[in-house]
């Protein structure tokens, strides 16, 4: 892994920052970032944005990384933690903050912190999001995205209803509308210009054509 | 928390994006909450996911993107759309599309517009706090998107910037990047043989290093006249090694992408060199490679 590490490294800094080269091995390297050993992990509530941010620093910072020693691994994943540690502990402070020399010269603190033994069981389906969101808009005395849908089904100025095909006045942009956004799930052109015996490839163009734009447009006048 | 170690993994090169509760799953939640009905509600969410996993990730490389711009953070339009759009001011539109484990394709909304750069397709692990971007798409594919066959999310770099193309002409005026140093600073050692007098010759060097192995490439360029520009070219072992690895192939590309020349180093190379010359303006590559690892550095003459 040292050696990968390192080229992966040097692959960063031969291009200049910001060049397409110089991004295209970022993604190289952030690819193996995760697996270093050691990178640190904690159940903190603060830590995934850390995490985040720590991310965007190394990006940013690379081209200062100095190994200390042969083990290139250990080096870089003690700078990597070093700043990710200092984040946890403020999400706020700006970068300029940041001194890279007093954090790392303290010891090791990996060892007896945050074990991941306190970090609870991995979800394993999205049942779990299904109720959560349920209970999310119960608390919701408003919601936005019902009143659109209502006004959608309400057409109240018959826009969408006089959007149409020339020769299938009931395939309008309304009937549209209600089938293929706000049907769950979704129906299909094909199907609905089956139904209505509707010419397939005139359906799709009127769609696109016509009935997005207008849908665009009343929904920048809501 | 992270099912990353036992997570099976949909490329190699794939880029894991941690979702934190105060930031995306904050939005997500705020946007799902305010949805007609769970499902949408549902989907709003993780399109949300989806969308800041990617504006991170450019965050990250330094890439300018517009949240305020994009559908998919308008309230009436991602209640109104299935939107999962990610607006790069002056590049175009990407689509963010969230897809499950067990999935093996997928199918672009009917109300994604034509005119998309492509898609970033992202994972999530079981509790939604990472995102794994794995593949990209070109453009707004109509059918189903075969989720084995994507490219690389280099390729989505390739389609929002151009190379760093280095302009040879404006190192006659004195104007060369930082990267290329002058070869007396490069390689001190190696003693330059007297520039033919026919030419004067303006020599900078650029390291380039593979896996294991580094060379200097240096160029050289002279303008007799208004339209022309000769380039001589050569790669040189760094000072520590005395010949150059061997079958280290050089290749001069032209505009169309077409090989040019060629020249390939032998066993004891101590340097390998190309003389061509082209018109003013003209585009061409350098590429470098050895084994299965190849630079190519770009110029316009």
């Amino acid at each position: 892994m040292d050696n990968q590490l390192q080229a992966k490294i040097d692959a960063v800094r031969q291009h200049p920052p910001d060049s397409l080269e110089r991004r295209k091995a970022l993604n190289r390297l952030l690819a193996i970032v995760p697996q270093l050993t050691g990178i640190y992990r904690s159940s903190h509530p603060d830590y995934l944005q850390a995490l985040n941010l720590s991310y965007e620093w190394m990006c940013r910072h690379i081209d200062r990384f100095q190994a200390r020693s042969p083990d290139i691994e250990k080096d870089f994943v003690r700078w990597f933690n070093g700043y990710l540690k200092w984040r946890i502990r403020d999400l706020y402070a700006p970068n300029s903050q940041y001194d890279e020399r007093r954090v790392n010269l303290t010891p090791d603190a990996n060892r007896g912190t945050d074990p991941l033994e306190n970090v609870p069981d991995p979800k394993t389906s999205l049942g779990w999001l299904d109720a959560e969101i349920v209970r999310l808009q119960r608390e919701q005395r408003q919601r936005r995205g019902l009143a659109v849908w209502q006004y959608v089904e309400e057409d109240p100025q018959s826009e969408l209803a006089n959007c149409h095909p020339r020769l299938a006045p009931s395939c309008n942009c309304q009937l549209l509308a209600v089938r293929l956004l706000l049907a769950q799930p979704p129906g299909k052109i094909a199907d609905i210009a089956r139904e209505f015996s509707v010419n397939n490839r005139t359906l799709y163009s009127h769609w696109k054509r016509k009935c997005l734009p207008l849908l665009q447009d009343i929904a920048d006048r809501l | 928390m992270f099912a990353s170690t036992t997570r099976h993994r949909r490329s190699p090169l794939e880029v894991a994006v941690p979702l934190g509760k105060d930031d995306a799953r904050y939005y997500a939640q705020l946007f799902a909450a305010t949805q007609a009905t769970p499902e949408k509600g549902k989907q709003v969410y993780l399109n949300t996911l989806a969308v800041y996993a990617v504006y991170s990730y450019l965050k990250w490389l330094g890439i300018e993107t517009s949240l305020a711009g994009s559908n998919s953070w308008h309230a009436v339009k991602r209640a109104l759309f299935n939107a999962a759009d990610l607006v790069l001011p002056g590049a175009g539109t990407l689509e963010c599309r969230a897809v499950f484990p067990e999935q093996t394709e997928v199918t672009l909304p009917v109300e994604v517009p034509d005119d998309r750069l492509g898609c970033v397709l992202v994972e999530f692990n079981p509790s939604l706090d990472e995102a794994y971007l794995f593949g990209f798409v070109l453009g707004r594919p109509e059918g189903a998107i075969a989720l084995d066959r994507l490219h690389p999310l280099d390729t989505l770099l390739d389609k929002i910037m151009l190379p760093t193309t280095v302009n040879l002409a404006q190192w006659l005026d004195g104007l060369v990047p930082s990267e290329w140093q002058p070869l007396e600073t490069l390689l001190p050692a190696l003693q330059t043989r007297r520039a033919p007098s026919d030419l004067q010759q303006l020599h900078r060097g650029k390291i380039v290093r593979w896996r294991d192995r580094v060379a200097v490439l240096a160029m050289g360029v002279n303008s007799s006249d208004r339209d022309r520009v000769d380039v001589f070219l050569r790669v040189y072992p760094l000072s520590e090694d005395i010949y150059l690895p061997d079958n280290l192939q050089v290749t001069v590309v032209d505009e169309k992408g077409t090989p040019a020349m060629e020249v390939r180093s032998g066993e004891h190379s101590n340097r390998v060199q190309l003389r061509f010359h082209c018109q003013r303006s003209e585009k061409f590559s350098v590429k470098l490679s050895l084994d299965e690892e190849e630079f190519t550095e770009h110029f316009t003459a």
